[in-house]
């Protein structure tokens, strides 16, 4: 009796990406385009309380983290507070875009930087080559 | 003798004077095009000047310098200080010591980037070791309390009768009101821009979403079209305020309006920047965003001819007076005739072009050349 061999890519699975976005209609989209870009989405937060329960619950590979929220803690507490307690970097995709926020974000070792208004298409680019840097 | 003289158009209306006072040893020739008119304060110095220099005398020019609401004092060629005014010690917090202190009567002097600035190396220091007036050089005085004043400098040199430096005078403007009202701008602006940028993403969220639920291809291709135009005008967005208030970079400003094009057609489109140089003025952002991104659409659309991807070049460069856009791709190419539609396509092309006050021309040879001209005088350089 011939046994064909296990395939390979049989083991692979689907990257994990928690959502961070306190707005409808942009957290809607992202979870669409996420999904059919092949990511498990994970939430979408709409504040920092839910976000590091969610990272400290369904351990993602990455999340994508706006800076302001529904929350009084805003998404640089959030992503510190993530990356202290599971090691788990963010992506920030947010309108803030000054030195005085970039700095107060390094501590928390973004793995990228992405501009509002942004297109899914761009964020999907860098969450892929985010989880190669994150595996390499 | 002492000539005064300022600008006679200064924002706060004083009628240009000169008046003369008799001052043996002391030629005050730094008071000529002092850039005076810049705070209230320098305006209401200045009557008190005025009154004060009617009066003659060296005693008396002693009195008005002591009388100035602005900071002002005096060191010989050495740099050591001469003579300070009450407005002076406010300033710098403490009571200079005549003969020791050097340079300046500050305590700690900063730059503008908060960097610490040696008194060796302070606006005085520079006019007296360069023998030269500076105007308005920004710093910012540390008192020993830990406060801090930023102001505005304007060291001038003092040469006696032969010529010879002797020392310098330095007026010091206090400007913490002026950067109080800076940093509200600032902020205001940044909140004003953040809300911008939301906004803008959460309508392309939501002309995207209504694209993935329309069930006819009609549908679907009229706001794909939308989502495209709606990033175009968000990838000009980004750039925006980012490099000045009033104008923005045009080369990352390019890149950001292809890659949105090029995400929105795949492997449909090659699309590449030849030439985008310069700073062009806000006013131009969105119309020209608008009208590359039509461009693309279009080569896209109709420029494919049998291939399965067309290729294009964009260049937006300044032509003489003018600026000029270029958008080029393989195909067949096209005559312009008058186009059906206004809000869409080259109808939209043609009026935004008028918008900005340019042509727009088709050159068909080798596939299709759009060419928009624009320019005036809002469009800088």
């Amino acid at each position: 009796m011939v046994t064909a061999p296990a395939p390979e890519y049989a083991v692979e699975t689907r990257a994990r990406v928690l959502a961070v976005e306190d707005d409808f209609f942009v957290s809607l989209e992202m979870e669409t385009a996420l999904t059919d870009a092949g990511f498990d989405v994970i939430g979408p937060a709409k504040t920092a309380e839910d976000a590091e329960r969610f990272a400290a619950e369904m351990r993602p590979d990455l999340v994508v983290m706006d800076i302001r929220l529904l929350s009084r803690r805003d998404g640089i507490d959030a992503a510190h507070a993530i990356f202290d307690t599971t090691g788990i970097r963010s992506i920030f995709a947010t309108a803030h875009d000054d030195p005085h926020t970039r700095a107060r974000a390094a501590g928390a070792q973004p793995l990228g930087w992405i501009t509002k208004p942004y297109t899914m298409d761009a964020l999907i680019a860098l969450i892929r080559r985010a989880l190669n840097d994150v595996k390499s | 003798m002492i000539q005064l003289g300022y600008p006679a158009h200064g924002p706060y209306n004083v009628t240009k004077t000169a008046c003369e006072l008799h001052t043996p040893d002391l030629d005050a020739s730094w008071m000529n095009n002092a850039t005076f008119a810049q705070s209230a304060g320098t305006a209401d110095a200045l009557r008190t000047f005025e009154h004060l220099a009617t009066l003659g005398t060296e005693e008396n020019f002693r009195k008005l310098l002591e009388a100035l609401p602005a900071a002002v004092f005096t060191t010989d060629a050495e740099g050591r200080i001469t003579f300070y005014n009450r407005a002076a010690v406010e300033l710098a917090g403490r009571e200079p010591v005549l003969g020791v202190d050097n340079w300046c009567v500050t305590w700690r002097l900063y730059r503008p980037d908060g960097t610490l600035l040696p008194h060796d190396e302070c606006p005085m220091a520079i006019t007296l070791k360069e023998d030269r007036a500076l105007s308005g050089v920004e710093a910012i005085a540390e008192r020993p309390d830990g406060t801090r004043v930023p102001f505005l400098a304007y060291p001038r040199p003092i040469h006696d009768a032969s010529g010879k430096l002797i020392g310098a005078v330095k007026m010091m403007l206090d400007i913490t009101d002026r950067k109080e009202a800076e940093n509200k701008i600032r902020d205001l602006m940044n909140e004003l821009n953040h809300r911008v940028k939301n906004n803008m993403q959460m309508l392309q969220s939501l002309l995207g979403a209504a694209e993935r639920e329309a069930s006819s291809a009609e549908a679907r291709e009229a706001l794909s079209d939308a989502v495209r135009r709606v990033g175009a005008m968000a990838a000009a967005q980004q750039g925006m305020y980012s490099a000045s208030a009033t104008e923005f970079e045009v080369q990352p400003f390019i890149e950001a309006l292809c890659r949105n094009a090029s995400q929105s057609f795949g492997a449909k489109a090659d699309i590449h920047i030849v030439e985008a140089s310069g700073r062009l003025h806000n006013d131009a952002a969105i119309p020209v965003a608008l009208i590359l991104n039509e461009l693309l659409t279009n080569a896209v659309k109709h420029g494919r001819a049998e291939q399965s991807r067309v290729t294009t070049s964009v260049a937006l460069r300044p032509v003489g007076s003018q600026w000029e856009l270029a958008v080029a791709d393989d195909g067949p190419g096209f005559s312009l005739g008058q186009p059906r539609r206004r809000a869409s396509g080259l109808g939209l092309v043609m009026g935004l072009g008028r918008q900005l006050g340019g042509t727009f021309q088709v050159v068909s040879d080798k596939g299709a050349r759009c060419v928009v001209r624009f320019g005036g005088p809002r469009t800088a350089e």
